[in-house]
């Protein structure tokens, strides 16, 4: 037995013909598979009807607000860490490149190892040079610059130079409890 | 859409969080019940519900007040739902998910109304469901429960009137054999229940 278009006009919502709806009595009569067809999307359709409106526990509103302010300061993470790495990157990026840029002059200047490190013996050599003059001019200006002034002299300096540096840390400290200042 | 609520929504729009939070109020019903019947699940549903109101939050601006809030909101909806279901079916690990977990506020389960509406109908009604395809479960939805037009499921889906009507026809012959097949299991339950051994103590 055919059963379109019977199934189709049971279960659209379109309205049917005069004609329509005698030849689907007819096939209902005498269609047993059509007749369950149709009783059992009734039943579903009336199930569906009879259930109500679902409501979410209650504090749904506030347990949303909360989860925007938590999603927000995982945004806020997220966006941190990754501009963190952004900085990592490029000063890494930088660092490689002057490395390169060093090595390839250095390489370019000399032509063998051991002129390199003659040259570098050459340049802690100096370097030691330069610190030990600084070493002696410091112990002559130690020797040299008590003897300048006397022992008052350098009370009454020392009391200057304290008021001074007491008057500067006041004047700041009450800058910064000037309104309009963070 | 009421005066106070297009007022609560401008406000929203100027980022004020409370504001929205009005709206939230007002649609929770209506999108929780859509993400229920879609999800069949209390958990998921609320955690889909949520969502899809953060997502209209977050994307105030493409709403366009011409048309009705309601259909705009449960279309996010509709389509979180439709997506979360197509990955259930496609089960997946990812190393995120605890990474996710823990920003998560805790499930807060099943109201007391809830717990009493969780009957054998709602039962009956997500086994129907769950036998649909998600898009088809959602034109479902949409026409039952919302008493949406064929124009406004297919706006509300992004699909044309036609694919909208032979969806529900599709649906409606898969729930009408779904209920035939319930009904044949219940039928061979039964006798065991009628049919069943009086008690007798081994002792006689």
């Amino acid at each position: 037995m055919r059963h379109q278009p019977f199934e189709t006009w049971l279960l659209f919502d379109d309205p049917l013909t005069p004609d329509q709806a005698r030849a689907l009595d007819e096939h209902l009569r005498a269609c047993e598979t059509c007749q369950a067809l149709g009783h059992s999307w009734r039943s579903v359709a009336s199930l569906f009807q009879a259930s109500p409106d679902l409501e979410p526990a209650p504090g749904f509103a506030n347990r949303w607000k909360a989860r925007l302010v938590q999603e927000d300061q995982g945004v806020l993470t997220a966006r941190y860490r990754w501009q963190s790495w952004i900085t990592l990157i490029l000063i890494a990026n930088g660092v490689s490149l002057l490395g390169m840029l060093l090595g390839m002059t250095f390489f370019d200047t000399f032509d063998s190892l051991t002129e390199i490190l003659l040259v570098l013996v050459y340049r802690l050599t100096s370097l030691l040079t330069v610190i030990n003059i600084f070493q002696n001019l410091l112990a002559i200006l130690i020797r040299t610059i008590p003897g300048l002034l006397s022992p008052s002299g350098w009370a009454i300096l020392a009391l200057i130079v304290s008021s001074g540096s007491l008057l500067w840390v006041l004047s700041m400290a009450r800058l910064a409890r000037m309104p309009g200042r963070a | 859409m009421n005066d106070n609520e297009a007022i609560w929504l401008a406000q929203a729009r100027e980022g004020e969080k409370d504001a929205f939070s009005h709206i939230v109020e007002a649609y929770q019903r209506p999108v929780f019940s859509l993400c229920y019947r879609m999800l069949g699940d209390a958990g998921d549903a609320e955690d889909a519900a949520q969502e899809t109101f953060l997502r209209a939050y977050r994307h105030l601006n493409r709403y366009d007040p011409g048309r009705s809030f309601a259909t705009w909101l449960l279309s996010i909806a509709s389509h979180y739902c439709i997506d979360r279901l197509r990955k259930r079916r496609l089960p997946s690990f990812s190393i995120d998910d605890e990474e996710y977990d823990w920003w998560q506020p805790p499930d807060p389960g099943p109201s007391p109304e809830m717990a009493l509406v969780m009957d054998e109908k709602q039962t009956r009604i997500r086994q129907l469901l769950d036998g649909l395809a998600p898009r088809d479960r959602a034109v479902v939805v949409l026409h039952y429960w919302y008493e949406y037009s064929y124009e406004e499921i297919a706006d509300t889906l992004a699909l044309s009137e036609s694919a909208v009507k032979s969806r529900l026809y599709r649906a409606r012959r898969a729930l009408a054999e779904s209920w035939q097949l319930q009904e044949a299991q219940m039928e061979i339950l039964e006798p065991d229940h009628v049919e069943r051994i009086p008690y007798e103590t081994p002792a006689f």
